[in-house]
């Protein structure tokens, strides 16, 4: 299958002018983030990146690129809009939403959340910005009984009934999409992910899997399906150097059961009636052991995989790597750089 | 196909070459590799072996780490891939485990007889119309074998399943791995897609609930949505009647009540159950007869029709009477429960 037959020719690339494009990375110390920066770094010959972020950056970065801004704090919004420079051909916010730890309590989570996403719309607004790409996670759509087999975009996002967090990422995606319905110019693109694995990417589901004892649902066996960090860059990258309107489920081929995601990555289970294992996972996070936020246990019991077809047909993105090579991928860390 | 299996090495090298640098094409000549390797495992393994050797000797480090990482991928599967899942979640693993006993309440307990296997479609996309009974969902499994018994391929039709099971633990893992569904539009849409052969139950729970003195009559086939399903997508209907199956456990009541407190849709008390303790849950040992009947054209209905719930109904009611006509021509001529 050649490059060429798999991309629709209708979809049309922005013409560049001599002025840069901007790409604004925000939350970019994180590891996503990161990744991110590194490959636009690699690939960018007419852009300018900004890397915007709480925490000191993980990447090298040219001078005057990273701007220090904590977005859920308030006037942030102004202080993002402040760093861009005026000698821009467009603009693009790339807006990575899941965060990679749940260090507070998930109610405090929730609201930091849309906080930080508010700020960026807001920021967007004064901008005028060309692009809005929202991180988000196919998790949105809620680990239930009632799930059918494959979750299309079409569907509702039921995951907001079970988790704050993912609550969160429901909400700050129907901002998005407001935002889209009030601002026909810009294009909004949102994507949800799978659970990301590969050598870098880490957040609090690769932490789950990285424990060597894996609690699980005594009785429940869900299926689980991974995407490799690479193929996520790369419908990212897709997403920004085109202009794919729409929600897109990001998901690698195959799926398979969590049971044996834990016997392929050599990990002990430790199956728990669920009674006992929502008592130890609220008791976990009450004394502050990172395990998994309490609120995703359904995602032990219930199946929740997300059908890829709408983006393989409308962005052409095919995932290089199975959820099974993802799962390899990120047993053997270091190798796969 | 010819082509490569005379230039064996040469998709090998275009694979490393393409994953040493990741392109674009490296899905295209992975896929590539693995048929190569689904279809000549020993000499793909050896060809791997060598390559592995070579490349330990010539790359660096870093170059031999990653491919060799790409080669363990590849050589993943064998005895790996048999524990995989299906797209749906069936596991051909656990279908294998369980299929001797299944096959011994075939052949020995229930004694299965098969009538009409001719109608059980050779290939493509059916669905398997049956009545529901029995309070434990044996029919469900039997009528699996029977088809799978008596097609030439051992065709293993996937039947759609309420979505009680699925809060239940142990069940609905069970269910899912040996090639259950969750009943719902989207799913079974889907499994036809594939080109399955899907066995539904209408009657659904208020079948597998008759009690005793309402055997053999049909409950209501739900609101049709296999009518709308099978008018969507243009897949023939085998019209099928299961006799034995409504006496293996002959309910005298059931609770609603205490079955909630236990998180089951109903709790049974059938003639040995709860009496007899866990020796209550053995099936009694009927003699079963499967007739499937002529399949059901639906290629002149449209999506439009499925949307009329006049048509729907009145088609449903159709092939309802159809299987009750079955079962009571078999009733008549029947002898006995027992032999």
């Amino acid at each position: 299958m050649s490059a060429q037959s798999r991309k629709k020719p209708k979809r049309k690339t922005r013409t560049r002018g001599s002025r840069e494009e901007v790409i604004l990375v925000t939350n970019a110390a994180r590891s996503l983030g990161s990744a991110l920066l590194d490959m636009l770094a690699r690939h960018g010959e007419h852009r300018q990146l900004i890397a915007i972020d709480g925490e000191p950056l993980r990447v090298d970065l040219p001078q005057g690129a990273y701007h220090r801004i904590y977005l859920s704090k308030k006037g942030s919004s102004r202080k993002l809009a402040s760093c861009v420079p005026h000698n821009h051909s467009s603009i693009t916010i790339v807006h990575t939403a899941l965060p990679e730890t749940i260090d507070i309590d998930e109610e405090t989570a929730r609201e930091r959340l849309i906080a930080e996403a508010k700020s960026v719309l807001d920021a967007a607004k004064q901008l005028h910005v060309h692009k809005l790409v929202l991180v988000s996670s196919a998790d949105v759509y809620g680990a239930f009984a009632t799930n059918p087999a494959y979750l299309t975009e079409d569907m509702s996002a039921r995951g907001a009934d079970q988790s704050p967090i993912l609550d969160a990422l429901c909400t700050i995606e129907k901002m998005f999409t407001d935002y889209a319905d009030k601002h026909r110019r810009t294009v909004v693109t949102t994507l949800r992910p799978s659970t990301i694995l590969g050598s870098r990417v880490r957040d609090f589901k690769t932490t789950f899997f990285d424990q060597s004892v894996i609690p699980t649902a005594m009785g429940f066996d869900p299926l689980v399906q991974f995407v490799h960090e690479s193929d996520m860059l790369r419908a990212l990258l897709e997403v920004i150097e085109k202009d794919d309107r729409g929600t897109y489920n990001i998901v690698g081929d195959n799926i398979l059961p969590l049971s044996r995601a834990a016997r392929m990555l050599a990990r002990t289970t430790v199956p728990l009636p669920t009674p006992i294992l929502t008592t130890a996972a609220q008791v976990a996070s009450k004394v502050g052991l990172e395990i998994m936020p309490a609120s995703y246990l359904p995602f032990l019991m219930h199946t929740c995989i997300a059908d890829g077809d709408k983006a393989r047909h409308e962005l052409g993105f095919v995932p290089v790597y199975t959820s099974h090579e993802a799962l390899l991928s990120f047993a053997t860390k270091g190798w796969n750089r | 196909m010819e082509q490569m299996s005379t230039g064996n090495d040469i998709p090998f090298l275009r694979l490393l070459t393409a994953i040493a640098e990741l392109k674009e094409h490296a899905k295209g000549a992975k896929r590539e590799i693995l048929e190569f390797a689904d279809r000549d495992p020993a000499k793909a393994r050896a060809l791997f072996k060598v390559a592995d050797a070579m490349l330990k000797q010539f790359a660096k480090t870093s170059v031999y780490k990653k491919l060799k990482y790409s080669l363990d991928m590849i050589s993943y599967g064998d005895e790996e891939r048999y524990y995989d899942v299906d797209a749906f979640g069936m596991s051909n693993a656990t279908v294998e485990a369980v299929m001797p006993i299944f096959q011994f309440l075939y052949h020995h307990y229930f004694r299965v007889e098969v009538e009409g296997a001719k109608n059980i479609a050779r290939n493509g996309p059916a669905l398997v119309i049956a009545n529901h009974s029995g309070v434990l969902p044996y029919d469900g499994a039997i009528t699996n074998l029977a088809v799978y018994n008596n097609h030439p391929k051992q065709r293993y039709p996937r039947y759609l399943v309420d979505d009680f099971a699925y809060y239940v633990p142990f069940v609905g893992t069970f269910i899912q791995r040996t090639g259950g569904v969750r009943a719902c539009q989207e799913n079974a849409t889907r499994l036809l897609d594939h080109g399955h052969m899907v066995l539904v139950f209408p009657e659904g729970l208020k079948g597998v609930s008759k009690s005793y003195d309402e055997r053999y009559q049909l409950r209501r086939f739900g609101r049709g949505g296999y009518v709308k399903l099978a008018m969507r997508t243009g897949v023939p209907v085998i019209p099928t009647a299961i006799m034995g199956a409504e006496e293996i456990h002959p309910m005298l009541w059931k609770s609603d009540v205490l079955g909630k407190a236990i998180g089951l849709p109903y709790f049974p008390f059938t003639v040995t159950f709860p009496w007899l303790g866990p020796l209550g849950m053995i099936p009694l040992p009927t003699k079963w007869k499967i007739i499937f009947g002529k399949p059901i054209s639906f290629k002149k209905f449209t999506a439009r029709d499925a949307k009329s719930e006049r048509k729907v109904k009145e088609v449903s009611q159709k092939i309802q009477s159809k299987v009750q006509a079955m079962i009571d021509k078999e009733l008549k001529n029947r002898d006995s429960v027992w032999y």
